[in-house]
């Protein structure tokens, strides 16, 4: 990974991640197909499309049914792969923040599905968790994913030395 | 419990390091060997195109091409209409006489639900994009998609969606209390809300997917028309094809999210106590309401693109420009508009107001003006042509053919008092059968013989192409024309058996009609499997295409943008050794990096 160089990991900008970033999926100028033979296309090739779509399902299965180990896994894939595409495609030069402000919007989500169920207190928290309340414990998945995410993404992002070599700077 | 938890997270661990193995496997994925092409299948109709893809298994896992996710949703398409096809082959077998013979009634249910979601959401929704993934851009002049990553996320949910679905089937013999769903596709209510098997809830959730998936790809479709399209391609030239998948894509912008919206209630209705769709609440019959105003909008995202794929191929063996072009899309456009406004003309039959009734019914029956402009347009550009029957003509005509007994049978639909004695017979299924298989079907196999050459740079076996087409206008013919006297005889549709008393019921008859329906049914699935075996041959042995264009298309003027990128394509393959710098590929060298270099033909 740490072989590839910034420009590489727009996969289609071509455009060096420390120009601002324009959001645009190719090369500009395109040359486009034309029957005089020249088609360059872009370098056509992203890990990420996978991940985001595995993320998706294994969080939707896993909150809904209430599968928690699938429900926090899947959802910190999701946000990670969704902060992954997106600093691919060139709309943020960095992953990591993108990734926390997601994980601290799932923690949001999370704290207003318990909020809908009981008061927002110890007491009653405790109490519903003892009952095994399906809704609170489907909020405190969320909110443990969002957690693990923010968490990781500050931790990942202090470790990085930024210097635009990697294919995450951090 | 907990050690079903336990394994459970143990599993997330393992899946999230695979992924992330998978990630960092990507450190030189962008090595590869200048004259690429040697992960693809030989022939492939690329001309040393793909030195920026990695080889073998990765390519189709990474892809973000537009042509390879193409291809793609094909391959996923066709698997599920095997599914699809060899579910009702069951169900067929079972029907084949009066009483339980070889299944019981949960399992036909479970066949009947999985045969209707898989052939709609599944099967059909993805051919028509394994067709407009590959050849917009190329009809268009574009280069790629607008969003190629989100056009890949759209295909990658996909089949999560289809194992989510199809979970039931995978799970009943595990003894862990999930089975397949048995709530048919509409889903009604209440049963579909009452129904506790965790399958459906599956089957719900996979659904969701499929509809997430589909948007996307609506939204990308509509964003490359209007932003991507070549300088010489403006709206008075866009060619029909990609109007049909405009106006298609449109409808999924107004029509999935509202199946999402509905499948989420009807979730919550489930699993949550809500009451939605609880008689005490907002009643069974909204469901009905949303599911339809969905549902009939589907009708037409499924039709418009194979319409406007006979739009397309028709001409080019008919030897004639396409007939009234403009009103063509006239009456697309006009189609997409009114499909908004039918949905109550299922519901007919449950007590709605009468009122109501007879402004759907003059809606429905409207939709016959755009339908006939545009069959007697098709018949109109083959009058007095010079017409050739390969194999892709053969399809369009059977699928002239099949619309005007479905359409017709729709339009007799359309009419309360008729549809209030045919509602939920055999005659329904009869007229959207005639649809489905006779056209979306169809076209659908017209459009893969038509572009085989292109997708495989080889030609497929035309003898077996004849007897696939035959085989399948025989079969469905006979199938589907005995669903329609079935539905006259009173049959009711979705039951399993029909050991009804004959004093008062013709069951001779009707055991008779199901007996030849069943025959057809095999009739179409052995046409299938000479198709299947003609694809699969052809792609790997079949006579590579020296030509350019192997329908001979120059003569008539009918060379399309898609055959002048083949031709393009073709000459780079075959041209001059120059190396020019490509766009911005690494090539991996003992002295680091360096510009990727592909051949083209200058």
């Amino acid at each position: 990974m740490d072989e590839r160089s910034s420009q590489e990991s727009s996969a289609f900008t071509g455009t060096d991640v420390d120009d601002a970033p324009e959001p645009r999926s190719t090369d500009a100028p395109d040359p486009r197909p034309t029957p005089d033979g020249t088609e360059d296309g872009p370098t056509r090739v992203s890990a990420w499309p996978l991940v985001v779509a595995l993320g998706l399902t294994v969080s939707e299965v896993g909150v809904f049914m209430g599968v928690y180990p699938l429900a926090v896994g899947g959802l910190v894939l999701f946000v990670a792969s969704v902060a992954g595409i997106t600093h691919e495609a060139g709309y943020t030069d960095r992953p990591w923040r993108l990734a926390g402000a997601l994980g601290v919007a799932l923690v949001a989500v999370g704290v207003w599905m318990v909020a809908t169920q009981v008061p927002l207190a110890v007491g009653p928290i405790l109490t519903a968790v003892e009952q095994a309340d399906g809704i609170v414990l489907r909020g405190f998945s969320v909110v443990g994913a969002g957690l693990i995410a923010t968490v990781g993404a500050v931790v990942v992002s202090a470790m990085g030395s930024g210097g635009g070599t990697e294919a995450f700077p951090a | 419990m907990a050690g079903e938890q336990l394994a459970l997270t143990v599993l997330m661990g393992v899946l999230l390091v695979a992924v992330a193995g998978f990630l960092a496997r990507m450190e030189d994925w962008r090595s590869y060997t200048p004259l690429g092409g040697a992960s693809t299948i030989s022939g492939s109709g690329y001309g040393g195109g793909h030195a920026e893809k990695p080889a073998g298994i990765v390519r189709w896992f990474t892809t973000v091409d537009h042509k390879d996710i193409g291809i793609l949703y094909g391959i996923y398409a066709l698997i599920a209409f095997f599914w699809g096809g060899a579910a009702v082959l069951l169900m067929r077998a079972e029907l084949a006489a009066p009483g339980f013979d070889i299944m019981q009634a949960q399992f036909y249910n479970s066949l009947l639900t999985s045969h209707g979601i898989t052939m709609l959401f599944l099967f059909g929704t993805p051919i028509i994009a394994a067709f407009s993934n590959y050849f917009i851009p190329l009809l268009i002049g574009a280069d790629d998609m607008a969003f190629p990553r989100i056009n890949a996320i759209a295909f990658w949910l996909l089949p999560p969606g289809a194992i989510l679905i199809w979970a039931g089937f995978f799970t009943a013999p595990l003894g862990i209390g999930i089975d397949p769903a048995q709530t048919s596709w509409t889903m009604y209510t209440p049963l579909s809300a009452e129904q506790a098997n965790a399958g459906v809830d599956l089957m719900l959730l996979g659904l969701h997917l499929t509809g997430v998936s589909a948007t996307m790809g609506a939204i990308n479709f509509i964003a490359t028309i209007f932003t991507e399209r070549g300088d010489d391609v403006n709206w008075a030239n866009l060619d029909i094809f990609s109007w049909t998948i405009l106006t298609q894509s449109a409808l999924i912008l107004f029509a999935f999210p509202l199946l999402g919206s509905a499948l989420i209630m009807l979730l919550l209705d489930r699993n949550f106590a809500t009451t939605f769709f609880a008689v005490e609440g907002g009643s069974p019959i909204l469901w009905q309401h949303l599911f339809w105003f969905f549902g009939h909008p589907e009708v037409y995202i499924l039709v418009l693109p194979p319409m406007g794929l006979v739009s397309w191929i028709l001409p080019k063996f008919s030897g004639r420009k396409l007939f009234g072009f403009k009103f063509v899309v006239y009456s697309t456009l006009a189609i997409g508009v009114l499909s908004f406004g039918v949905w109550a003309h299922h519901m007919f039959s449950t007590g709605i107001d009468p009122r109501i009734r007879a402004s759907f019914m003059a809606v429905s029956l409207a939709i016959a003006i755009p339908s006939a402009v545009k069959t007697f347009n098709w018949i109109t550009t083959m009058w007095n042509g010079k017409l050739r029957l390969t194999a892709p003509m053969l399809f369009c005509i059977g699928f002239i053919s099949n619309f005007v007994i479905g359409g017709i049978t729709g339009v007799f639909l359309a009419a309360v008092p008729v549809d209030l004695i045919l509602h939920d017979t055999y005659y329904v299924v009869g007229h959207f059968h005639y649809v489905v298989m006779g056209m979306i079907a169809f076209a659908g196999m017209g459009a893969l013989y038509y572009w085989f050459p292109i997708v495989t740079g080889r030609m497929y076996q035309r003898k077996l192409a004849k007897i696939h087409f035959w085989l399948s206008m025989i079969g469905t013919n006979i199938t589907f024309f005995a669903f329609l006297v079935l539905g006259y005889l009173g049959m009711p549709r979705r039951y399993a058996t029909y050991q009804f008393d004959g004093a008062i019921a013709p069951l001779a008859q009707v055991t008779t009609l199901h007996q030849i329906s069943t025959v057809g049914a095999f009739l179409i699935g052995i046409g299938q499997l000479v198709w299947a075996w003609n694809m699969v041959q052809s792609w790997y042995e079949g006579p590579e295409v020296e030509d350019a264009d192997p329908w001979n298309l120059k003569d008539d003027g009918m060379f399309g943008r898609e055959f002048q990128w083949f031709e393009a394509q073709k000459l780079a393959a075959d041209g001059g050794d120059d190396e020019v710098a490509a766009d911005g590929g690494e090539v991996k060298t003992d002295g680091g990096h360096r510009k990727a270099v592909r051949r083209v033909d200058e």
